[in-house]
């Protein structure tokens, strides 16, 4: 499978941002550090008439609240628990944000403070993901993002991977090259060093010889309402997202394509299409989203989107693709507030 | 008024037997139903009549000049449906003498229809009509006026007085995916499947409708499309960014499904469509 068409990195920006773009990393032992870093960077904000968002725990609000004083009125605080919902979802809200701030002539400024540190391994690694990738798809907007991370109650190997993914490091007021900082293409790579844990034995296993894809959908909902019981709307989400990645397959990739299915544990269904080819390297797999206002550009970035999640790897041995979606509604943390916040304004 | 037993059926499956209403809301419409109509009967080497007010139509879907014994125009002139009546019978009686399996009778009943004095006569002579058309298994006939131009009430009791509603033939239909052209509004209604298996001809349907229209918009009813691909998606974006300027290209009556998946991808990656009236439980009766 060669990459698909839609998954360029995007091209120079049209709008000239007002500033240029930084993503800096704050770890902090103490309430002290954190304030006397992200005050002066709220407060720079406020005074650029940037749009200034907080994304935090009720803890750091709390506290950032008290030390703003009047200004935080003009802050928009976020609730760091649902906003990171879902890596891709989450990743589109905020860069669809950047890019109109960017748009206006403006600047969003964001306060990023990770609530995702102790959930599941597989979920921290794409959070780990988004925050090397947001260096190069926010670099257009000229966003300045700073996150900051509790050194004590963060554990280890995550304050270790968050100064390979951050650019700089912030010490009170100035800003210092991360030592150990690893170029996004790199880091990426990284996360997907491990092969896939093996389908189960039991998964129910197609080998597609270029049948009509509506014979592939037919095949895949009976499968998914009868042995995962998927209800209608992942459903629908599981058969666009199979049908653009049989699609690439059968366009960019070799024979011979197989599908499996299976459940895992907790009800998720996974459907997974692997087929002989190989991606070019340096692809970005569907990571990084298109630039707005250009038709035409929904490919795979779009399937990270509509499933929970999509992990993809590639080599000599060939392509394996597997889609997750999970039986809730939306996916394994989507809240109202990441989906309505793309919602299109023109029904309402 | 509404019969309850009336079938809406594609002009291309119209048979023997069935006696059709038309109302159609232009030129554009009434050339697409009535020319193949027309075009299908002469094709086949049946008699086409074609009644209408006018002496010397643009009889849509001739190619050429078909010989008279095959194509004959009456003109339906002013003096109320009956003598126009008594001509048809004349020449469905001679057709019939002169051996063809098949006749085919269109009638153009806009101006009768606008005259309230004639109007209760047209119906008489529709029932006549029907009495000659129902049991014959050689005569199919289309009725047709314009919508615009009759009153509704007028309308509505032609339209009851017809089982069968002549519709468009699709511009494409297999056992996954149906394109059929609609004209009020302008555009296409989708029903089934739609992927990267049948872009193509999506794309030649779209093509024929923006070619042939002025720059207003263009409407697509997807009421009956149960899946549409990123893909497709992504074509209909490319369109809508084409015609930016003249008019937008907006989905009608999208179910709740694919709705979902849209709003998830986000609107802002398909700049120009738009989202026009709301999918409703019952289809809305067609004219």
């Amino acid at each position: 499978m060669s990459e698909p068409d839609t998954d360029p990195v995007p091209p120079p920006p049209t709008t000239r941002p007002a500033a240029p773009f930084s993503h800096r990393l704050l770890p902090y032992d103490d309430a002290g550090e954190l304030l006397a870093a992200a005050v002066p960077f709220l407060r720079g904000g406020l005074r650029a008439a940037d749009r200034v968002v907080a994304v935090t725990g009720l803890a750091t609000r709390v506290l950032l609240q008290g030390e703003l004083g009047a200004a935080a009125d003009r802050v928009e605080f976020r609730d760091a628990a649902s906003w990171y919902a879902h890596p891709a979802r989450t990743f589109a809200s905020a860069l669809a944000d950047a890019d109109a701030e960017a748009g206006r002539g403006g600047r969003l400024r964001l306060l990023a403070e990770p609530a995702w540190t102790r959930r599941p391994d597989g979920e921290v690694r794409e959070w780990q993901r988004a925050e090397a990738i947001c260096n190069v798809a926010f670099a257009r907007t000229g966003a300045a993002i700073l996150c900051p991370y509790p050194v004590r109650s963060t554990p280890p190997a995550v304050v270790a991977d968050a100064r390979r993914t951050h650019p700089e490091t912030v010490r009170g007021e100035r800003a210092v090259p991360t030592p150990g900082y690893l170029e996004p293409h790199a880091y990426n790579d990284r996360c997907d060093s491990e092969p896939l844990p093996l389908p189960p034995a039991s998964a129910d296993a197609l080998s597609i010889a270029r049948p009509d894809l509506y014979w592939i959908r037919a095949y895949v909902s009976d499968w998914a309402r009868r042995v995962a019981r998927t209800p209608d709307e992942p459903l629908q989400r599981l058969l666009v997202a199979v049908t653009e990645v049989v699609t690439n397959a059968e366009r960019h990739g070799s024979p011979p394509i197989t599908l499996r299915m299976w459940t895992e544990p907790g009800g998720a269904c996974v459907c997974e299409i692997s087929d002989g080819g190989r991606w070019p390297e340096e692809s970005w797999y569907g990571f990084v989203p298109p630039p707005p206002g250009v038709p035409g550009r929904l490919g795979l970035w779009a399937v990270r989107l509509l499933c929970s999640r999509v992990d993809i790897r590639t080599g000599a041995a060939g392509t394996t693709v597997r889609l997750t979606v999970e039986n809730a509604h939306g996916g394994s943390r989507t809240g109202a507030r990441a989906r309505s916040a793309r919602a299109d304004p023109r029904l309402n | 008024m509404e019969t309850f037993w009336s079938v809406r059926r594609p002009v291309g499956r119209i048979r023997p037997g069935d006696h059709a209403w038309l109302g159609y809301c232009g030129v554009e419409e009434h050339d697409h139903v009535v020319g193949a109509f027309v075009r299908e009967g002469l094709l086949a080497r049946d008699k086409v009549i074609y009644l209408c007010a006018d002496a010397h139509p643009e009889i849509p879907g001739v190619v050429g000049r078909p010989p008279a014994s095959l194509l004959t125009v009456l003109e339906t002139g002013h003096d109320g449906p009956g003598p126009a009546l008594a001509a048809l019978a004349a020449e469905v009686a001679a057709a019939e003498r002169a051996g063809f399996a098949a006749i085919r009778v269109t009638a153009d009943l806009t101006c009768a229809a606008r005259d309230p004095e004639a109007a209760r006569d047209l119906l008489d002579c529709e029932a006549a009509v029907e009495r000659l058309v129902r049991p014959s298994t050689a005569i199919s006939a289309i009725c047709r006026a314009d919508r615009r131009r009759v009153p509704p009430e007028t309308m509505a009791r032609l339209r009851a007085a017809h089982a069968v509603h002549a519709a468009p033939d699709p511009d494409f239909e297999d056992a996954v995916l149906q394109i059929v052209r609609t004209f009020d509004p302008r555009g296409l209604a989708l029903s089934g499947e739609l992927d990267a298996s049948r872009h193509t001809v999506l794309d030649q349907a779209l093509a024929l409708v923006l070619a042939g229209g002025d720059h207003g918009p263009v409407h697509l009813d997807l009421a009956e499309l149960r899946f549409i691909d990123l893909g497709a998606l992504n074509m209909l974006a490319e369109v809508a960014a084409r015609r930016a300027g003249r008019g937008p290209l907006i989905l009608d009556r999208m179910p709740s499904q694919l709705h979902e998946v849209i709003t998830t991808v986000g609107w802002n990656m398909l700049p120009g469509l738009q989202v026009g009236c709301a999918a409703t439980p019952d289809p809305l009766p067609r004219p």
